[in-house]
């Protein structure tokens, strides 16, 4: 029998690879993916997320305050494969003093492996570099070069049947990593998240149009989940957040608001925010900057 | 204070992007999606949210039995947002389902389909 899976798998995933190539800008067929502001999407996409500014408490005890202002440039290579280049800077007010300076900056290296336009259906491959010592340990930048090959995807609700339809605008994506720290001894990790989203302009270009403003109907309210999942350590819990906010999806770009409330008690106890503008380049620059270098 | 200076900066750049265009989604349906028509339409009218180019833009009209079809998507006049699909006698009651598939300005295809039914 286990030589047969690969043979199973190729064949499941046969049918994805017939359906037509989608679109840059997370869209397969009817379903457009808004960018997501904690979890990465699964598009391979020339956008650009700058300014993301988040602020909150630690999880210290007496907390810190910390404003991260952070941006994501992602430019794709090829109509599939693309690289993302990312950076924060963080200001941290402790009870001993100030201090700021940047995390360690990241690279992406994303494949869009499947889609399935009749199941609204995207599911993408990727490598994600953390780069050690390119940032200030005084904010907690590791020394450390981090790997975390990771698995995205998005499958919409669009073919739930007719008596399901109100359910149709429904999308979830998300996200699965496997942290891995190049130094020897340095503690593994489970990175997944999901995001849970109701599109408007879907309920209303395909469902039913309740004749709301275009401006309600470009409107995906969401809740999104992240965690961190330490590996080999025992009875550690994982710290993360749950996200609900809105995202506002225009035609060059996009604006994204959530509240960060704490999953556990090694997660902080107090709601922080976080904030996106979040610009199509394949729209803004569709003939330049916009399009496949390859 | 510089990392403020450059996000003005790259925003005010992106922002002056004026010739830009962008994916076409479909803003406006007449019959509107999911409703129900009290008298038999004569036209579909779809509305985009980004001009597209009408010739090469594909719209199907699927209905009842009885059903006399539909005509190529075409242009409208004065409104480069908008196609307009001829629906021939008889459109008899039941549901409909319009299927799109086009072509914007700036090269971005985009499709979908929705529902609308014939009353009584």
């Amino acid at each position: 029998m286990t030589s047969k899976l690969p043979a199973l798998a190729a064949l499941a995933l046969a049918p994805l690879c017939w359906a037509s190539a989608a679109a840059a800008h997370g869209i397969v067929g009817d379903r457009f993916f808004p960018a997501t502001l904690i979890t990465d999407d699964p598009a391979v996409a020339d956008e650009l997320s700058l300014p993301t500014i988040d602020g909150f408490k630690t999880a210290d005890d007496p907390p810190n305050t910390q404003v991260d202002i952070s941006g994501e440039w992602s430019k794709r290579l090829t109509s599939r494969f693309g690289v993302s280049f990312d950076g924060a800077w963080t200001d941290l007010k402790t009870p001993s003093g100030d201090v700021s300076g940047f995390q360690n900056f990241g690279t992406t290296f994303k494949y869009l492996a499947a889609t399935n336009v009749p199941h609204e259906l995207m599911v993408s491959v990727g490598l994600e570099v953390e780069w050690g010592k390119t940032g200030d340990p005084r904010v907690g930048a590791d020394s450390t070069t981090t790997l975390t090959p990771t698995l995205y995807f998005g499958k919409g609700a669009g073919d739930l049947p007719a008596s399901l339809a109100w359910a149709r605008p429904f999308a979830l994506t998300g996200v699965i990593g496997y942290s891995v720290p190049l130094e020897h001894d340095a503690t593994r990790s489970l990175e997944t998240g999901f995001a849970l989203e109701y599109s408007l302009r879907y309920l209303a270009s395909h469902v039913r149009d309740l004749g709301l403003p275009t401006v309600v109907n470009q409107l995906t309210p969401l809740i999104e989940v992240q965690l961190q999942t330490p590996l080999g350590v025992a009875r550690t819990p994982a710290p993360g957040t749950i996200n609900p906010g809105v995202l506002w999806s225009g035609q060059h770009m996009q604006l994204g608001l959530e509240a960060m409330v704490p999953i556990n008690s090694a997660s902080g106890h107090n709601v922080g925010a976080v904030f996106q503008v979040h610009w199509f380049l394949d729209d803004l620059f569709p003939k330049s900057l916009g399009k496949p270098i390859w | 204070m510089r990392i403020s200076h450059l996000i003005l900066a790259t925003a005010l750049a992106l922002g002056t992007a004026g010739a830009a265009q962008a994916h076409a989604f479909l803003d406006r349906a007449e019959p509107r999606v999911g409703s129900l028509a009290t008298k038999p339409p004569t036209a579909v009218r779809l509305t985009f949210t980004e001009g597209v180019e009408a010739v090469f833009c594909h719209v199907t009209v699927t209905g009842p039995p009885g059903f006399g079809g539909a005509g190529p998507a075409r242009a409208v006049p004065g409104d480069p947002k908008s196609l307009v699909v001829e629906l021939r006698a008889p459109a008899p009651p039941g549901a409909y389902v319009v299927r799109w598939r086009v072509l914007s300005v700036d090269t971005h295809v985009t499709e979908g389909d929705f529902n609308f039914r014939v009353g009584p």
